[in-house]
């Protein structure tokens, strides 16, 4: 069975795909900056799946020799490493340009784009040596070009994954190695419910109604994620939960015009 | 007249669009991480056109505390800071990703990226507070989404560069100030030769083939980038000098089919 490493993984998205490949039979290397967290997951996910099949490592991806030790505990674990999927990010709350407190700036770059180009790097190299494997990056909002006021960075750092996605594709082109994206659509999350409590009474309702329609939980994006990578698709593959299609189709549906996510979290 | 700072001008495209703007009149801020270059750039000027409508102030784009430098010192030196242009950038190495040196990576994306965000940033800042003024980005290869083996690094940022000003483009709207991108299409500069010297062989002979039908001088593009610029009153403005048209024209360009620029230049 395959062997993946997620980074980003005590929490959020990328634990839920730890989750779903776990179910699917991977072993699975999660990671996360925070030790602590890394062993509280590594314990919760061995008690319910197979522990044999569970490892851990803490990793900055900022830094390039914590993740080439990331691909190297895997790989001891595991024998291989057979999916990578670049998740851990930064999110930043929408905030003007202008008002965005500077220092936000540079951890979000770092992150989004110099830890995934690494990354991608490790992955790469390291599955070029074993004669194949499949890496994933992270898509967010910005990746499809969609702007929204007040997300202009982070925005851009998605835009530049999905385009470095597609160019390393190409550069993988005539190798056993391949690389894909993955967008999860919009997922609720802590940030995005801050966001909504932090709007103005107008803002919030037109996000209210968006999100209520357009959004989904962790728990119904990561299975059909998961699936999709563990279909081994071509090189340059793109792994999208939300499709315009699928949204067009949800502004006809009474069941997502009525349907409401948010009033359980008090928004 | 108006107050221009141009990042990265020491050389190349940026020095040029500094000669023009001087040409047309304009003060001037040259700005580059090259201190010694700069300052022989800034007396040149000087003895051309007088020390009062020119100033230097070096800059690594990469720290926004000298970015913000770069503003007082233009604001000190001139009054109003008209135009500003984040025109700084490097290239990576035009190899694979996995043939590339590490540190390349962040080099690349705190200059390409980080850099434009903060220099973004300073300048909106300085000019919201001021009630005036424009900012241009420039693209480069990627902006367009066109992807290159071996370019995957410097395309990114210069992709996520462009979603970052046409987003800051939509958060400023009804603001007194202006934000678009210059895109200087394929232009004969040293860091074009570095590029195309550090290729593989298979790679250079592609590269020429190409650049010698696509390739202007500086000294074409820049007075039309400037008088673009300084008619310009558009937000969210994409100034494109190497446009559909002018590449079918350049295809049925006999001169351009048939030269060899790269040869005087032992390549």
């Amino acid at each position: 069975m395959k062997s993946a490493v997620i980074t980003g993984s005590t929490k959020g998205i990328g634990l839920g795909l730890a989750r779903e490949l776990l179910k699917g039979g991977c072993s699975v290397t999660i990671s996360s900056r925070s030790a602590a967290a890394v062993q509280r997951e590594v314990e919760n996910l061995g008690r319910e799946f197979d522990a044999e099949k569970v490892a851990g490592c803490p990793c900055d991806v900022t830094d390039y020799s914590q993740v080439q030790t990331l691909w190297g505990t895997a790989r001891a674990a595991f024998g291989r490493v057979d999916i990578w999927i670049n998740n851990a990010g930064i999110s930043l709350s929408k905030i003007m340009l202008w008002d965005l407190p500077t220092d936000l700036i540079a951890p979000a770059v770092d992150t989004n784009m110099i830890g995934l180009m690494f990354g991608c790097q490790v992955a790469a190299r390291g599955m070029l040596d074993q004669g194949s494997g499949q890496i994933y990056n992270m898509e967010g909002h910005g990746s499809n070009d969609m702007i929204v006021p007040g997300l202009s960075t982070y925005g851009a750092t998605k835009r530049g994954v999905r385009y470095f996605t597609e160019a390393l594709a190409e550069e993988l082109k005539n190798t056993p190695v391949k690389i894909g994206a993955i967008g999860p659509g919009i997922v609720i999350t802590d940030l995005v419910l801050e966001d909504l409590r932090r709007m103005s009474p107008e803002n919030r309702e037109e996000s209210r109604v968006l999100i209520n329609i357009l959004a989904d939980t962790i728990d119904t994006v990561a299975p059909f994620l998961a699936e999709e990578v563990l279909k081994d698709p071509e090189n340059g593959a793109s792994i999208q939960w939300m499709t315009s299609e699928k949204a067009n189709a949800r502004f006809e549906d009474p069941a997502y015009l009525e349907r409401d996510l948010l009033s359980k979290h008090g928004v | 007249m108006k107050t221009v700072v141009i990042t990265g001008s020491s050389k190349g495209i940026g020095l040029g669009l500094a000669s023009e703007f001087l040409k047309k009149g304009c003060n001037v801020v040259f700005s580059s991480f090259a201190k010694k270059e700069m300052e022989q750039e800034y007396r040149k000027a000087c003895s051309i056109c007088g020390k009062d409508r020119v100033a230097a102030q070096a800059c690594d784009v990469s720290s926004v505390q000298q970015l913000r430098q770069l503003w007082e010192a233009a604001q000190h030196a001139f009054g109003t800071v008209d135009i500003w242009m984040n025109n700084a950038g490097i290239a990576n190495t035009t190899r694979p990703l996995w043939e590339i040196d590490t540190e390349e990576i962040p080099r690349v994306v705190r200059t390409n990226l980080t850099g434009l965000i903060y220099g973004t940033q300073v300048a909106l800042q300085g000019m919201i507070k001021q009630g005036s003024g424009q900012i241009y980005n420039s693209e480069g290869f990627g902006s367009d989404d066109m992807v290159l083996n071996g370019l995957s690094i410097y395309g990114a940022t210069k992709r996520a560069g462009r979603y970052f000003t046409e987003s800051v483009a939509a958060e400023i709207e009804g603001k007194p100030v202006q934000i678009g991108t210059i895109s200087p299409g394929i232009v004969l500069t040293d860091f074009l030769l570095d590029d195309v010297r550090k290729m593989s062989p298979e790679q250079r002979e592609q590269a020429k083939t190409v650049y010698n039908i696509m390739v202007d001088d500086v000294e074409t593009v820049t007075p039309w980038l400037v008088e673009e610029v300084l008619k310009n009153r558009e937000n969210g403005k994409r100034i494109v000098w190497l446009t559909q048209e002018r590449v079918a024209a350049y295809m049925q360009d006999e001169q351009r089919m048939t030269r060899d620029i790269f040869n005087k230049h032992g390549l």
